[in-house]
Order: C-alpha cells, then structure tokens, then sequence
C-alpha cells in the first residue's frame, strides 16, 4: 500500500506497530524518513538498536527519544545510539494527562515543552 | 464455541485453585506486561512452586525483568532439525520436559526461562529453528506429564496476534494489562476478546501505571467490568527499567511489586 500511495500525497505518516515486525516489509524506497522512538531504559534502547539498524538499510533514520527527564537520561541514548540523527522529546506530563482523556496533546496543551519539541521535529521534516 | 470474556473480582473465590497457575500476560505496547510477568513468575517461585517463564516477544523485554540481563539469544537452537521438505521440528528425544530440562536458563529463585529468541536484522529468519521448536514446546507443555504441575507465565508481543494465532495454548487464563488511557483500554477489550475466543479460557484485566482510585474506576467504567487487580505507578519500576534491572531486585518492597504479590495470592485462588 505504501508503495501504490508514494506520490499520490504531499505527505504520509504511517504509525508502524511495536517491534519491528512491519518495519522488515518495508521497502527501500517507500519512505523518505524512518523515526523510531525509543525511552532511556534498557529494554526500549534495545528495540531501537536493532529497529535503527533495520531502517538504516532502508531509509534515512531520526531517533526519537522520548520522555527524556534529565541530561543523564540524554547521554544514555546518545551513547546507545550514537550515528543517528537525534531529536529529544522531554518527559511532559501534558501529553500524559491527553493520553487518559482520549485527546490530541497538541489540543490540550500546544505550549507544553513536549508537544512543542514534536512540532519542532514536525518542521524539521517539513524542511 | 468460545471462552468466557469475564472478568473475576478479587474476592470472587476463596477456594483453592486445583491446578498451577497457567497465564499469558497481554496487552498494549508499553503497558507493563514484561515487568508484570517476570515479577509474578519470581514471586510463584518464592511460593514454592516450579516456575517456567515463556518469553515469546522477538523484542527484549522478559529476560531483563527476571533479573537474568538483556539475554536475545535463541535457547532452542539446537532442539530443533529441518525436515528434507524445509519443516522444523524437534528434534528425536526432544520433547517440552526435556526442552525445558536442557535449554531453559535458570533464573533467580530457580525460574526457568525458555524463549525462542529475538529478532536480528534480517527479521526472524536466522532463529526460525528455536522458533518452530519454542511453537511446539509450548504445545506440548499440557498433556507432559512431569510438567503437569509448573506454573507457566507467558509474556506474549504487544498486541492480539499469537493470542489469535494460538501461541499459548498452555493457558487458561490471559491477564489483560491496562493502562488507563483510552488507546490502552481499547486495545484491552479487543485483545481480552481475540485471546478467549479458545474454549475454556479465562480473560482478566489488570489495572497498571495507576494513580490512585479514580484511575481503576476510569478503567472499568470504560471497560464495563471490574478490574482483577490493579498495580501502582511506580517510581520504582522506571528507576529499575531504566537501569536494565529486575524491579523485584532493585527495590523489593515498593507499592509496584507489593501489588503484583497480592495478584499472584489472587491467581493462586482464583
């Protein structure tokens, strides 16, 4: 489907399952862009490591580190993961508080910390 | 014929359970099934009975929880041979106790671990022999007569794909854990429904990351039924995943694994 649709819009965004099932199918020229988002803890590190690697034979990779708390939690990922492009997003507990009522962070709270360093990474994709 | 979609309360029962306990642990990605899993699985063993974990997630998640270190290595390799027409299958003399008995990793407490492995860069090619042998080991585990009496904890992937695709037989109950959000929770009553779509299976939800009361009752309003057990957000339990470490290790008495001690008491009833 990615493949018949590359072309037809400005842009796609697919949101791809846990793991890195999906990201195997995926073919080398049906994405512009691979993000992969991963947490400072051990186990998430570990899916990116390997999600990276696979989307690095495929297409060009951001790493997204999520919830980041403190410059520790930053130096873990960058350590981790230190060839990829990187973009931090921070522990917001906006966000949070949308994922319990079922809304958009970016409706909750478009100033919060965490929703403004996604739609920063948004217009660096953009550009 | 299917299952039952119900969803016990935590008093529903004091009588004994008859058999051990035999659980799959679903749920979205994210929702804590890992830390849930290896935790139970440490704490049956301190009950003193034999505990085999069953990581069936190609990510890393299960070992790392048991306090046995982020192991992806395929443990079944060497139990399984291919067929002249490309099949796997076990190997001759191989059967789920001596599987067990040879290939599964000895945890704390004396937790066995068996896990097929986890996905390399070319996907799951390269460890498809552990993994047909871990399918069929996991088949068999009901009708081996001397492991008739383990307990068995299985950690399944994020998602309702090998519940429907029959990846643990071996269970008569799927603990559904929950965040309370609304993605979690739809994803909950979706996978609750796909896992007991097998005869005489049992799905309950376990209520996870929650803030107090108001957060259970947010979650069984939205799901319409009451929540088996509910675990804490825990400081706790991000400071020992953080770490790549086993919560139960880390910092044994706080409110998280307090709380995953009371479920496995309610399993054992139940």
């Amino acid at each position: 489907m990615l493949g018949e649709l590359r072309g037809k819009r400005d842009l796609l965004i697919c949101d791809l399952e846990a793991g890195v099932g999906t990201l195997l199918r995926l073919q080398p020229d049906q994405a512009d862009r691979v993000l992969v988002v991963t947490e400072p803890t051990s186990k998430s590190i570990e899916v990116a490591r390997r999600a990276a690697s696979i989307a690095s034979e495929r297409s060009t990779v951001t790493v997204v580190a999520n919830r980041i708390r403190s410059e520790e939690d930053e130096s873990i990922i960058k350590s981790a993961l230190p060839h990829y492009d990187l973009v931090l997003v921070p522990e917001e507990p906006a966000i949070v508080s949308a994922d319990r009522q079922g809304l958009a962070p970016i409706d909750v709270d478009p100033q919060a910390p965490g929703v403004l360093a996604i739609v920063e990474l948004g217009r660096r994709l953009m550009n | 014929m299917s299952g039952t979609l119900i969803i016990a309360h935590p008093v529903r029962s004091a009588a004994l359970r008859v058999g051990p306990v035999r659980i799959a642990i679903v749920g979205k990605g994210g929702a804590g099934k890992s830390v849930i899993s290896g935790t139970a699985a440490r704490l049956l063993a301190r009950r003193g009975g034999k505990v085999l974990a069953l990581d069936s997630d190609p990510m890393p998640g299960l070992a790392i929880s048991l306090g046995l270190g982020p192991l992806t290595e395929p443990f079944l390799e060497g139990a399984a041979e291919q067929s002249d027409d490309g099949r796997w299958r076990l190997r001759k003399g191989i059967g789920a106790a001596r599987a067990v008995q040879r290939f599964a990793k000895v945890g704390p407490d004396g937790v066995r671990l068996l896990q097929f492995g986890k996905a390399t860069p070319e996907g799951l090619g390269p460890i498809m022999g552990s993994l047909n042998a871990f399918f069929q080991v996991t088949h068999r585990l009901a009708t081996t007569g001397v492991l008739r009496e383990w307990n068995v904890v299985g950690d399944l992937p994020a998602g309702p794909r090998q519940a429907a695709f029959d990846w643990a037989p071996y269970a008569d109950t799927f603990l559904v854990v929950v965040e309370p959000t609304w993605k979690s929770i739809l994803s909950a009553r979706r996978i609750a429904r796909i896992a007991t779509s097998r005869a005489g299976t049992v799905a309950l939800f376990v209520a996870n990351k929650v803030h107090g009361s108001s957060d259970v009752k947010l979650i069984e309003d939205r799901l319409g039924t009451a929540a088996f057990g509910a675990v804490p957000a825990d400081p706790a339990v991000i400071e020992a995943d953080r770490r790549g470490a086993a919560v139960i290790d880390e910092t044994p008495a706080c409110p998280a694994v307090t709380a995953i001690a009371r479920l496995v008491d309610q399993l054992m009833r139940a």
